[in-house]
């Protein structure tokens, strides 16, 4: 007793800057709101034959909370650095950078999720957004952390929550199958991350990532292997080769929104964090052999990733590989020793716009055609469905980096800097991956426009999107043609101009 | 020997190690799930070793009960995963009656 009271002297109240914590709490909210106000206790999720689908009531909530989160980040001005929650959350301009994008992905799954959900005749609507905000909630929360223990449990949120995305349409053999390898080979990739973060522990006897170097303890063996495990954990989070082997497989079986979700979002809240673990190495002793992990693994990656996408038939894992190529290129601003998270953040909001696009607009002609796309399904599509494959189309160009579009600018920003410290072959990689990447992704905007096969059956005309989910794709186009033209726009408010 | 850190961090080391081998040989998901939850728990292991025996020059904002306390935020998340991973394994056995994940073929490309 007397212990505690000698200690409760001494307290001191914790230094909490509570407007950056708005992100985390409007999140928490939705989720617990979210799980109230949809929870249903009846055993069946599928509709029955006669019933009106239903729409979740929480959505407009949803979008709306969620729109007011995208004007809080984006009103932001300055670029204080500093940390928050007694040094527990770092609050910088890379955290906000990370909660745009995070909550941009988390807004347009809820808005695309509620179509995909009623062509599988699936009425858990509720607990699909509630899902979607507790993941986004641990995403935020990771790419902000200053402390591995709030690294971790971030982590846990958002892979715990994808797990039961992954699963979400039971009924369906490829939905159970992808949810049971994402969750196995996660959890296993969380657990070595794990032993990385005890490692670290024991090495520098502290849990801030920000406090490690400072011990001077940092170039011991024990902090080199822990370095080298949570890596290993954050690059399979990126989906980066070869840590890459889930991805085709989860990104596939997965309803197409999550897919569309994950495959960004998890990107953003991993690299944020490798940033930072790479920012706080340095360039010798430890850094070094992280650093030449990080060269060879993004040249293999980008090489990889586009030659498999080249081979793909299915619609869904060619843009999987497409996936492992873009972590590729995204691993190239922390290999190269400068601070280009400029560069970084903007290649990822490029590929979040062209990227979530192409996977709602493959969902919906998913929809709309009553069957998984194989890429020879695509084939004429265009007379059918002008709005769908042509949003289809312009994010394909986005992502091959085609100019007008924004892929094009992302790219053009990271291999510029790039090239600028005089290190070319990493960048030189990157053009050649994007070369092999062209003839995949123009190969199939082209198969859009083609006119059908003579005497081919017209498929059965299936479901028609709704309003709401061709909004999200609209902002994902309007996105893509407005970073094109003006990505400064994005580079100033990360800068804290505005 | 057992009052030194380097019987524990060993011992946590073959624990881990021990759960990686059953997750890469072991074809039954309950079986690989438990070598998951190995791995966490020789990661406790070493949590609480290093904080038993912390780093000597050791400068740090925390204090050693750090270590406790993420042992503590590991075994609340282990138990999280293991209710989703449980009615995952669960959902599976219900549709084709094994777990067998040499049989999860569908996806393959």
């Amino acid at each position: 007793m007397l212990t505690i009271f000698a200690n409760a002297a001494s307290f001191t109240p914790p230094q909490i800057e509570f407007y950056d914590l708005i992100p985390l709490a409007i999140l928490g909210f939705l989720v617990a709101a979210t799980l109230c106000l949809e929870l249903k206790d009846d055993d069946s999720p599928v509709v029955d034959d006669g019933e009106v689908p239903h729409r979740p009531s929480v959505l407009s909530l949803g979008a709306i909370s969620l729109v007011a989160l995208l004007g809080y980040y984006l009103s932001y001005k300055g670029s204080a650095v500093g940390l928050n929650f007694n040094g527990m959350l770092y609050s910088d301009m890379l955290a906000r950078g990370a909660g745009v994008l995070i909550t941009l992905c988390a807004l347009l799954a809820i808005l695309a999720g509620p179509d995909e959900l009623e062509y599988h005749r699936n009425k858990r609507g509720g607990e699909f957004c509630a899902l979607i905000f507790a993941s986004s909630l641990g995403m935020v929360m990771m790419a902000s952390a200053a402390n591995t223990m709030v690294i971790f449990l971030g982590l846990e949120l958002f892979s715990i929550a994808l797990y039961l995305l992954c699963i979400f349409f039971p009924g369906r053999e490829t939905s159970r199958e992808s949810g049971m390898k994402y969750f196995i080979l996660s959890s296993a990739a969380s657990a070595v991350m794990l032993y990385g973060f005890a490692l670290l522990y024991g090495a520098t006897g502290s849990t801030w990532i920000y406090e490690m170097r400072a011990t001077g303890l940092a170039d011991t063996n024990l902090y080199l292997i822990g370095m080298v495990l949570v890596v290993c954990g954050l690059l399979f989070k990126l989906a980066v080769a070869p840590f890459h082997f889930w991805a085709p497989d989860v990104y596939q079986g997965a309803p197409t929104t999550v897919t569309a979700y994950m495959s960004v979002a998890t990107k953003v809240a991993a690299l944020t964090v490798l940033w930072r673990i790479v920012e706080l190495l340095g360039q010798q002793g430890p850094g070094e052999v992280v650093n030449l992990v990080l060269i060879s693994l993004s040249a293999l990656s980008i090489l990889l990733g586009n030659f498999m996408a080249l081979a793909q038939k299915n619609v869904k894992r060619m843009l999987a590989y497409s996936g492992v190529a873009n972590a590729g290129y995204l691993l190239i601003a922390p290999a190269i020793w400068i601070d280009m998270k400029d560069a970084m953040m903007l290649f990822l909001a490029t590929y979040l716009v062209g990227n979530v696009g192409a996977f709602l607009a493959v969902a919906q002609a998913e929809a709309y055609c009553g069957k998984e796309l194989e890429r020879e399904d695509l084939r004429g599509l265009f007379q059918r469905q002008p709005w769908i494959t042509g949003s289809l189309a312009l994010c394909l160009v986005s992502l091959t980096g085609l100019p007008p579009a924004a892929g094009f600018m992302g790219k053009f920003f990271l291999f510029g800097q790039a090239i600028a410290t005089g290190r070319l072959a990493l960048p030189l990689i990157g053009i050649v991956g994007s070369l092999l990447g062209a003839a995949y992704y123009i190969g199939t905007a082209i198969q859009l426009f083609t006119a059908p096969e003579e005497g081919s059956e017209e498929s059965q005309i299936g479901q028609e999107p709704s309003t709401v989910s061709q909004t999200a794709l609209g902002i994902c186009c309007a996105g893509v043609v407005v970073l094109g033209f003006a990505p400064n726009l994005f580079l100033n408010w990360f800068a804290g101009g505005l | 020997m057992a009052n030194s850190p380097e019987f524990f961090l060993v011992l946590s080391a073959l624990i881990f190690c021990l759960g990686l081998i059953g997750l890469i040989i072991r074809r039954n998901p309950l079986v690989m799930f438990m070598s998951i939850e190995l791995m966490l728990n020789a990661a406790n292991l070493a949590f609480m070793t290093f904080s038993r025996f912390p780093p000597a020059n050791r400068v740090s904002l925390g204090s050693p009960s750090d270590g406790p306390a993420f042992t503590f935020v590991v075994m609340t998340i282990a138990a999280a995963e293991a209710v989703v991973g449980l009615a995952i394994i669960i959902t599976i056995f219900r549709n084709r009656h094994s777990v067998d994940v040499d049989a999860l073929t569908s996806l393959k490309g």
